[in-house]
């Protein structure tokens, strides 16, 4: 057993007093915050609703906790979205700040509740973990940027960019759930994804489409 | 062959029809990366392509386990949702086509109440059912804002979706000897419709009918293909998904054609 919530106050804390100096990065270090502390409250919900729904802990990690987690961090993102109205680059520092928080928490749990002695599986955790969440939120902050630059109706547009996040992770979940070439291309799917995504983004920053 | 094996087939030539379009909207997005709806569409693409490869890898990990309530529903939802939001950035009159976008939406709704009535899967469905009266209504809107169907072709469409959603309520509740029958002329039916609409979006496709026109009916063809799965099973599903795949293949040229005009 891990104590997550003492894990959350030793990393929020100093996180918490640097955002009075931080200046130029304040946006990002409250956007980490909000992340660590959206996967702790992920957590709580996914071991809820793991006991009411009477699912494995397997079972929830590939059906359920893709919804739930995605939902979590979406909230978040559209706070700052109708509260701040950030510019487009302020928006993904603000995505990038709630994945980057969100995997960093769940690597610390997992860290200490799984042992960092395999330098492999760190790596993995790394490049696969931590880059899924800030794959998916990028996802979300392009569609959230799409739909408020084009004008559109949003509510179809925001809950499809929501979508694709959900079925990103979904995908990843379940790869990685049995071992084998599955888990191999689990792995390399957010490195993928992130290439695939890098293509959209130049384009719209070359036509002069993101702030 | 039998149906289970023929429909895996035309899973995977979908998804590869589908990677093919990814790759050429991902071109289309490199030159005109100022177009809302090209992005959009690329996104749609994504997010079908994702939800398929979630499909057979669920079938490849889980085969004995019936899929529950899952990420692949939200995956087909991100595919309309952001394929509606594409077509909606090319039609952009509001005002036009809500009456045939309406009845759309009942379509939609009252379909969605036959899945339940088949499957029983009520979270699922419901899920589905806003999702699809939304591209339904952008499809619908399309149609009448490009002028692509004429007054008596609006009126056998309209017809035949009543004729169509009448039978099928019909089936419940017949004796069990015309079940066969009627569930026999509800895939005539959907299959006459799907012919007639895949033919003109052929022939505008070819011809010298606008982008915007050639868009609205591949719209058309598709969304009704996309009913036509919902509504099928065995060999009807199989020719459903070759349906579906010959009518993307006609809305990406015609989107290609309207967005790089």
């Amino acid at each position: 057993m891990i104590y997550a919530e003492n894990i959350f106050i030793c990393i929020a804390v100093p996180l918490l007093i640097s955002l009075f100096f931080a200046g130029g990065a304040r946006r990002f270090i409250a956007s980490f915050l909000t992340g660590t502390a959206v996967c702790l409250l992920s957590a709580y919900i996914s071991g809820f609703l793991q006991i009411v729904s009477g699912m494995s802990v397997a079972d929830t990690a590939v059906f359920l906790s893709p919804v739930i987690e995605e939902i979590m961090k979406f909230l978040p993102l559209l706070f700052v979205l109708f509260i701040f109205t950030p510019e487009d680059s302020e928006l993904f520092t603000s995505a990038i700040g709630i994945g980057a928080g969100f995997a960093t928490f769940e690597n610390c749990c997992y860290l200490l509740s799984s042992g960092a002695e395999s330098l492999r599986y760190m790596l993995i955790r790394g490049l696969a973990v931590g880059v899924m969440h800030i794959i998916s939120m990028l996802t979300l902050a392009f569609g959230l940027v799409i739909v408020r630059r084009a004008r559109l109706l949003s509510l179809p547009g925001f809950a499809g960019a929501f979508s694709l996040s959900v079925i990103f992770h979904g995908l990843y979940n379940l790869l990685v759930s049995a071992p084998g070439a599955s888990s191999v291309i689990g792995y390399i799917l957010p490195l993928a994804t992130a290439a695939l995504l890098y293509l959209p983004y130049r384009s719209m920053r070359q036509a002069g489409i993101l702030s | 062959m039998t149906p289970d094996r023929l429909s895996t087939a035309a899973f995977f030539l979908l998804v590869a029809v589908i990677s093919i379009l990814l790759a050429r909207t991902a071109r289309v997005v490199t030159k005109r990366g100022d177009s809302a709806a090209a992005v959009f569409y690329l996104f749609a693409l994504i997010s079908i392509v994702v939800n398929d490869l979630y499909w057979i890898a669920y079938d490849m990990l889980r085969p004995e386990v019936r899929m529950p309530f899952a990420a692949n529903e939200f995956g087909e939802a991100a595919f309309y949702l952001l394929f509606g939001s594409a077509v909606t950035a090319l039609f952009r009159d509001r005002d036009r086509g809500r009456t045939e976008g309406i009845c759309a939406v009942i379509f939609a709704f009252a379909s969605a109440g036959l899945w339940i009535a088949w499957s029983g899967e009520w979270v699922q469905d419901l899920m589905a059912a806003p999702v699809i009266a939304y591209f339904l209504y952008v499809t619908a809107v399309s149609l009448k804002q490009a002028d692509a169907l004429a007054p008596r072709e609006w009126s056998a469409l309209g017809a035949a979706s009543l004729l169509l959603i009448m039978m099928q309520t019909a089936i419940f509740f017949v004796p069990a000897g015309l079940k066969k029958p009627l569930d026999l002329a509800c895939y005539l039916l959907m299959f006459l419709v799907q012919a007639a609409l895949m033919l003109r979006t052929g022939r505008a496709v070819r011809g010298a009918a606008s982008p915007k026109t050639q868009l609205a009916l591949s719209l058309a063809a598709f969304a009704w293909s996309v009913s036509t799965v919902y509504m099928s099973e065995g060999y009807w599903y199989v020719a459903g998904l070759l349906c579906e795949a010959f009518s993307m293949i006609c809305t990406q040229i015609s989107f290609e054609r309207e967005v790089l005009r």
